[in-house]
């Protein structure tokens, strides 16, 4: 019976295609009125500037003492290895002190700090308690409209490399080149907003199809499984609905979109963990996805700049960065591993780039940075042991006037779950506590709250 | 009693370790007062030692007990060393433990009859001294294996295997093994799936979900991932793709068993012999009528839309490569299981286990058939089955497929070098190292049918022009492979002494004792080696740069010295120095920073003089056959051994040594076992 319902259900969307199929086209008012008079919201359809949420990850951490902010409020000086950002500090906040509270769990190396902000807790294994992490949670809440729930990148190439984690085996791998983001975002299945004509493409109508008719074996399959094999088809059920809603969108025109621009398209260069490599396809990346979200594609992104327990190198050296922190000796003069402190540098530096890049576009009354938050993170403070006290936490980005930049807040060894508390619910979710064991807290940071 | 020992040591390991001495030392005891009294022929400490010996004899009832409960707890805190020995323990206190039972009820019995008939007694107490002194003989047999799994530096020797006959009256050990699986196909299996079916020429591009490692394989790993949004997009990008390939010119008519009677029209009969031809290779099974139907009718829709036969055929293909079904390997078992829980896996399921065991790619039309004929159920017929495969030059894929994992070569795709270090290194360098491990595992065992230890002295090698410049050897053969044979004597032998894994277990820049050392003890020895702690102290450490500290192993002297650090590292290092001659990309170097290096040390007490000498010792290790049993049991069912079924595991290491260490003869023993083809039902309820 139910498959009876399911091919009226076909047969529905088969007239409703046949427009399309014959190549029928729309026209559409472009390039003018995008934004109503306040310029805060789209003036087609009324909908609010779209709100972004992004994590951008760096391995490693840095050195406390120098780089932990002395004084709190706006106006603080900045130390030597947050000099890097002075060009974009009107932008960012920063968020000394918190930790991973570890309350009897083991510091698993490189993998509490980064698992433990963001999920809430300390991990109680080495292969357990992966996620759900606060992107999959806030793209749960806000990525339901775009093209992509989320994107994932990789500016070190490595393509597990990922901190967006459903679960342990649920790892969503970034896009490991610029090329493949770029193809990702804008390849095939990609509508100019702005390209004023649009022909829904008949084989979107196909693709559809399969899938349901891939739905529709699901009950027969879901027989033969225990729990936790139907939890993970469930799962597979899950990418399914996105895919089919992404075709959904792609059906009807979409609003034109001032901001957007479709960039070229970038060359293939070398990718590696030598550190030039990575800085240079890590700004390639941050312009092709500045672009993917001023085109709406997406309202959640996770960037890896390196990976925990960071492999990034200089070439000729025999060194990673974090065999660097663990086996170079502190310079007695300078009082810091001097080889070590150059990658935090570097990351500071990467960190840096990225928010003007997004501060570099356009949209409304002020950039695509005013629109979007991010958290910048890394998963220990001082990597040489492997502390998870203090991590080096920034935001930038005011998420549509909900949080002030330009501020340093002290944490006095709370809870980095504060953060993650305090970013849901400046996306608008509504949650009144999180973090689990230990690190369960009620309290977001008022302090950066506007 | 067990209550108040229960709330004064609640972990039944310490129990068991408190109160073993009970039976021995009691019972020591007991015929020293058994003996006086005989001495003296006087009832009073006649009685007094029957009392102890049906004491302490009972006692043994709860030493058996708190180790029946200890067995699971303490079993995979132990390295194979250490399990072998607790299996070797079990087996004798369940040979010999039932004896002191018995000599309890003796003395019971002697105490009864000895206080009425005062001319029995003596005779009574030399009775009991000698069942007494048996059983104190069998308590320290049962009692020196156990301190051996306790204490590793007592274990000189390896313990014998013991099969499941001296396992199955175990108390705490129940028949049902794990469950059935649900695996996620490969990268490689996929691309394997698609050339099956629609040949080699057909091209796939995307980026396949990473794989993940679990219990130190990917095997494992896949029954555990799922498929994430972007992996499911790439998907079903990848399979439109094929199907545009599968019914353009001229694979058209080369792939498709019918051509339709208009192509710009719906052709249901085609349609449907399309779909028999392929379905059931796809996605391993007979299909069902209405599955069929379903497919073809939407293949008509689709066929009228846009008026082309072939958009309908695309679009059954396309269903096909993202159906769960295809994308995982889901098993399921037979209606109604036996009496212990456990079921005879379906059909197609069981087929699917085989073909990917052994061939690393879904049945073939031999099998489907095979399997739709219900043939498989017969014992005999399937292992004929199974012996026609092992026999196909397709074992071949399997086994590489098999030692791909267990040597992690997957890493290789995210393998980089620094190029001002290793000008030499290249990713072509990268392909044909990780290549010539391959091919020197599949030649020795596969088409030599060869040793397995030997692969870790074998002198044969296959070089190409890439290769000549790392090994220092010249190559005659410009393009591809050319076998050659390292002379007796020379600094290599052995696949640990391949640039393959020296290239992979070291960082970008440097070689690394300490991960190769890791890789020998897990991946070859089935060892586990703690984690370093968080806390360490690393203004120990020895910079790479430190004018001082030359070799590698001076700088990682710390660890040896340090406490805190050693408890780990002395697994690791001491055999990843024996590797030390081989550099970040392993080509061979005699000094470093002008110092010589030694490249001497130990395997568990075995010395060797440098990497050819540590494959021997590796060769020689008995835990090195015992660790392969265990992953290809762990690769076959797609999860880490159940308790209850580590006889099996003993069986089959067994029939490993007897049968020389053949690989075909290993998987033909774990294809014919219940444990690969029967599992456990998956839990009912919950079901949608």
């Amino acid at each position: 019976m139910s498959r009876r319902i399911t091919r009226r259900r076909l047969l529905e969307r088969t007239l409703r295609g046949s427009l399309a199929g014959t190549g029928f086209a729309l026209g559409l008012p472009y390039l003018e009125a995008f934004l109503n008079a306040n310029g805060d919201a789209l003036a087609a359809t009324g909908a609010p500037l779209p709100r972004r949420f992004g994590t951008w990850f760096y391995g490693c951490g840095m050195n406390p003492h120098r780089w932990n902010p002395a004084e709190e409020g706006a106006g603080f000086a900045l130390t030597p290895e947050l000099m890097p950002i002075e060009r974009v500090r009107q932008h960012i906040s920063v968020l000394s002190g918190f930790s991973v509270i570890l309350a009897g769990e083991t510091n698993h190396v490189h993998r509490t700090g980064v698992i433990g902000t963001l999920t809430g807790g300390a991990p109680a294994t080495t292969t357990e308690n992966d996620g759900p992490t606060l992107d999959l949670l806030i793209s749960d809440a806000i990525g339901g409209a775009t093209r992509f729930r989320s994107l994932e990148m990789a500016a070190h190439g490595i393509a597990k490399d990922s901190y967006s984690r459903r679960n342990e085996n649920a790892i969503q791998a970034a896009e490991p080149t610029p090329v493949d983001l770029y193809m990702r975002v804008f390849g095939s299945g990609f509508t100019d907003p702005n390209a004023g004509v649009f022909v829904p493409d008949p084989q979107t109508i196909l693709r559809r199809s399969v899938l349901s008719l891939v739905a529709e074996d699901r009950a027969r399959l879901d027989r033969q499984l225990g729990q936790a094999d139907r939890e993970r088809l469930d799962a597979y059920y899950t990418s399914l609905r996105q895919l089919e809603r992404q075709l959904e969108l792609q059906l009807s025109a979409p609003p034109p979109l001032e901001a957007c621009r479709v960039p070229q398209p970038p060359e293939a260069g070398p990718v590696s963990q030598d550190i030039e490599n990575v800085v240079r396809n890590h700004e390639t990346m941050a312009r092709v996805l500045a672009l993917a979200l001023a085109c709406d594609q997406t309202r959640v992104f996770n960037v890896v700049f390196s990976a925990g327990a960071s492999r990034l190198h200089t070439a000729g050296s025999s060194d990673t960065h974090h065999t660097l922190t663990h086996e170079e000796a502190k310079d007695p003069k300078l009082g810091y591993q001097p080889q070590a402190t150059q990658f935090v540098m570097r990351s500071m530096e990467a960190w840096a780039s990225f928010v003007e890049i997004l501060a570099s576009v356009p949209e409304g009354d002020g950039t695509l940075l005013d629109h979007t938050v991010v958290l910048c993170h890394s998963e220990t403070s001082d990597a040489n042991s492997h502390s998870v006290s203090g991590l080096p936490i920034m935001l930038a980005g005011t998420g549509g006037g909900r949080i002030r930049n330009g501020i340093h807040v002290r944490g006095a060894g709370e809870t980095t779950a504060r953060v993650g508390l305090t970013l849901q619910q400046v996306m608008g979710m509504n949650v009144a506590k999180w973090g689990f064991k230990a690190n369960e807290t009620s309290r977001p940071i008022s302090e950066i709250l506007v | 009693m067990t209550e108040i020992v229960n709330e004064l040591v609640g972990n039944p390991a310490h129990r068991h370790v408190l109160l073993n001495h009970l039976p021995i030392t009691g019972l020591a005891v007991a015929a020293i007062v058994l003996a006086w009294g005989i001495f003296e022929d006087r009832w009073a400490p006649i009685v007094f030692g029957l009392a102890l010996c049906l004491l302490t004899s009972a006692s043994a009832l709860l030493v058996m007990q708190s180790g029946d409960a200890a067995y699971p707890l303490l079993f995979d805190r132990l390295d194979g060393h250490g399990q072998a020995w607790l299996d070797h323990h079990l087996f004798l206190a369940e040979r010999y433990g039932r004896l002191l039972p018995v000599n309890a009820l003796l003395a019971a019995l002697a105490i009864g009859v000895g206080a009425r008939r005062i001319a029995w007694r003596r005779r009574l107490a030399i009775a009991l001294l000698a069942t007494t002194s048996a059983c104190l003989l069998a308590t320290s047999i049962i009692a020196e294996a156990g301190g051996k799994v306790r204490h590793d530096e007592f274990r000189t020797t390896n313990p014998p295997a013991h099969d499941s006959q001296g396992r199955e009256g175990g108390k705490t050990l129940s028949a049902s093994g794990g469950p059935v699986a649900m695996r996620r196909l490969t990268e490689a299996q996929y691309r394997r799936a698609i050339a099956d079916a629609f040949g080699p020429e057909i091209e796939i591009a995307g980026r396949f979900e990473p794989d993940g490692r679990r219990d130190g394989l990917v095997a494992v790993s896949s029954a555990f991932v799922t498929i994430t949004p972007s992996g499911f997009e790439q998907y079903e990008a990848m399979a439109r793709e094929v199907a545009r390939q599968v019914v353009t010119e001229p694979n058209r008519s080369r792939l498709l068993p019918c051509a339709p009677a208009d192509p710009a029209r719906a052709d249901a009969a085609c349609s449907e012999a399309v779909l028999r031809a392929f379905g059931p290779r796809i996605l391993r099974r007979p299909l069902a009528e209405d599955e069929i139907e379903r497919r073809v009718d939407a293949a008509a829709e689709a066929a009228e839309r846009v008026d082309d036969f072939f958009a309908g055929i695309e679009l059954i293909v396309t269903s096909l490569l993202v159906a769960p079904d295809f994308l995982f390997r889901i098993e399921s078992v037979e209606a109604g299981a036996g009496a212990d829980g456990r079921a005879s896996l379906s059909p197609a399921t069981l087929g699917s286990r085989l073909s990917y065991l052994l061939w690393n790619a879904g049945p073939d039309d031999a099998l489907l058939a095979a399997l739709a004929e219900g043939r498989l159920a017969e014992p005999e017929a399937y292992a004929r089955e199974v012996d026609r495969m092992l026999a196909s030059p397709r074992f071949e894929d399997g086994i590489r497929a098999f030692f791909e994992d267990l040597f992690r070569f997957g890493e290789f795709a995210d393998l980089g070098k620094d190029p001002l270090r290793y000008p030499l290194y290249s990713a072509k360098v990268a392909a044909d190292a990780r290549e010539q491990t391959l091919r020197v595992v599949v030649d020795h065992l596969v088409a030599r049918q060869g040793d397995y230890r030997e692969l870790f002295t074998t002198r044969r090698l296959f070089m190409t022009r890439t290769l000549g410049p790392v090994y220092a050897l010249p190559v005659q053969a410009e393009t591809g492979w050319e076998a050659a044979e390292l002379a007796p004597g020379d600094r290599r032998a052995g696949i640990l002494t391949h640039a393959s894994f020296n290239l992979l277990n070291a960082h970008p820049g440097r070689s690394s004792p300490t991960l190769r050392g890791l890789f020998l003890r897990e991946a070859l020895l089935c060892q586990n080696v703690p984690p370093a702690p968080a806390n360490v102290d690393f203004g120990l450490f020895n910079a790479d740069d430190d004018p001082q500290h030359k070799t590698a192993r001076d700088r990682l002297e710390v660890h040896s010295s340090n406490a805190s650090c050693r408890n780990c590292h002395a697994l690791t290092d001491p055999i990843g120095l024996g590797l030390e001659n081989f550099d970040g990309i392993g080509r061979y170097r005699a000094s470093e920073g002008g110092a010589t290096i030694d490249a001497s040390g130990d395997l568990d007490g075995e010395p060797f003089a440098d990497a050819v000498g540590l494959g021997r010792a590796l060769a020689e290790s008995p835990l090195v056959g015992r660790c392969l049993v265990e992953t290809a049991y762990r690769y076959a069912v797609g999860r880490a051994a159940a308790l209850e079924e580590r006889p099996l595991l003993r069986q089959l290491e067994r029939r490993f040594e007897q049968e020389g260490y053949r690989i075909a003869a290993l998987m033909r023993e774990i294809a014919l076992s219940d444990g690969f083809r029967t599992a456990r039902r998956p839990g009912e309820g919950g079901g949608s």
